[in-house]
């Protein structure tokens, strides 16, 4: 059955099985079952099932630098106790975890008696299932990965061909498997990836036919795309953001947005730009051991 | 958040068919149609929203780890396009809806806000 937010309430997210301490139990005992059960508080019941207090680990701390573990609970405990009622919302839970600094509230019904025990933890935990937000996210950083600083240097090369228009992008994608098997850190893949890409849609749509050339090495990588193309007139101006000259079928695909060029620069550590007899030359350094 | 829940979710129609994988996360999206765009701003784990329908957008996604495409607006991916997304293990969806809607949908189900 789905609730909604304002339906969910403390009674769906307590914990039920109370963990309670007689009042005349020893601290030591307290401390004991503190212990085995891993809680950092628990609530301090009488027979009648009348809630006391509540005794922590700050309270057994009092209670150990006096040297009297053989004392009361009842003594040592904390006696003023904010409970919070099994109907409220968490929301309100939350409200009184944030103006109180008590990790844990124990959970009464409407005639007093404690029915559960309700951690921020809880509210929190239960919270994110009911929000479906609890999914581990695939974090990058703790999927560790496995940066290898030693492989022997390798040299790729990807012919880039004028007929082969659909295919583009697949030198680039050639590349990134390659490094991502050699064990090359994800950002240094990513930006090898985006500027080989960038390079190989820019000589299929403005030069004929090219070649790309990459020479891998832990400490750099060299991606050198050359083509038999018009080369460019103006350099610093087809470096510029937004610049274009591409062709409006290129544009109706999505090429030619003018940032190629750009976005190469931003991923490399080193590029240069340079006409040749035949066409252009691009060779753009990513060295993976430079902090940026 | 799960690509399957997810999809579970939204007004989107699977291109080809094919079981989800479990680890299977999206961890935010990226909308675009200019490819350079995408590539300079999509980050590894985001849905991309776009109306390219050509296979190009497919070598994009690969390049960027974005587990999945949705196309709006009614496009529909050409063959070519379905073919190697289906041999990169690139999910497709396709939806009349709008970018915006789709958006706002992923949006409210917690897509790329669950960090923090
Ligand atoms: N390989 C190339 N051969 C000839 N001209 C090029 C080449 N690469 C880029 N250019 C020129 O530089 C301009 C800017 O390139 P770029 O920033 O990649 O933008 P876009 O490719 O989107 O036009 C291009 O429009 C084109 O005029
Ligand atoms: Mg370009």
């Amino acid at each position: 059955m789905k609730k909604n937010k304002e339906q969910l309430l403390i009674k769906d997210v307590m914990n039920e099985g109370v963990v309670s301490v007689h009042p005349e139990a020893s601290v030591q005992e307290a401390k004991d079952i503190m212990r085995s059960r891993g809680f950092s508080g628990i609530p301090v019941i009488d027979k009648d099932n009348c809630l006391l207090g509540i005794i922590s680990v700050a309270d057994i701390i009092r209670a150990l630098e006096n040297d009297a573990l053989e004392a009361l609970v009842k003594e040592y405990m904390t006696s003023r106790v904010i409970t919070i009622n099994a109907n409220a919302s968490v929301g309100q839970a939350l409200r009184l975890f944030h103006n109180h600094k008590f990790g844990r509230f124990p959970v009464v019904n409407n005639e007093g008696e404690v029915v559960g025990i309700v951690t921020h933890g809880d509210v929190i935990g239960r919270l994110a299932v009911f929000l479906g937000i609890d999914e581990e996210p695939l974090d990058e950083e703790k999927e560790q990965e496995p940066i290898n600083k030693e492989f022997i240097p390798q040299i790729f090369e990807y012919p880039i061909r004028a007929l082969d228009f659909d295919r583009t992008g697949e030198g680039a994608s050639s590349l990134k498997k390659i490094l991502a098997e050699l064990g090359v850190s994800r950002d240094i893949v990513r930006r090898s990836a985006i500027a080989a890409y960038e390079a190989e849609i820019n000589v299929m749509i403005h030069a004929r036919e090219g070649k790309m050339t990459a020479n891998i090495s832990p400490q750099e990588i060299t991606i050198i795309v050359e083509d038999q193309g018009p080369g460019i007139d103006n350099i610093p101006l087809a470096m510029r953001k937004g610049y274009s000259t591409a062709a409006d079928k290129f544009r109706q695909m999505g090429f030619g947005a003018g940032m190629g060029l750009p976005n190469i620069k931003k991923s490399a550590d080193k590029l240069f730009v340079e006409n040749t007899c035949k066409g252009l030359r691009l060779i753009i350094k990513i060295m993976p051991e430079k902090i940026a | 958040m799960n690509l399957r829940r997810i999809v579970g979710n939204l007004q989107v129609e699977a291109v080809y068919n094919s079981e989800i994988k479990d680890n299977t996360v999206i961890k935010g999206c990226y909308i675009g149609d200019l490819l350079s765009n995408v590539m300079a701003h999509a980050k590894s784990g985001d849905i991309w929203i776009t109306v390219q329908s050509h296979q190009n957008v497919v070598a994009v996604a690969q390049l960027l780890n974005l587990p999945a495409i949705i196309f709006v607006d009614g496009h529909k991916p050409q063959q070519e396009t379905i073919e190697k997304a289906e041999q990169e293990g690139i999910y497709l969806f396709a939806t009349e809806e709008t970018a915006y809607n789709i958006a706002a949908s992923l949006y409210s189900l917690g897509v790329g806000r669950s960090e923090k």
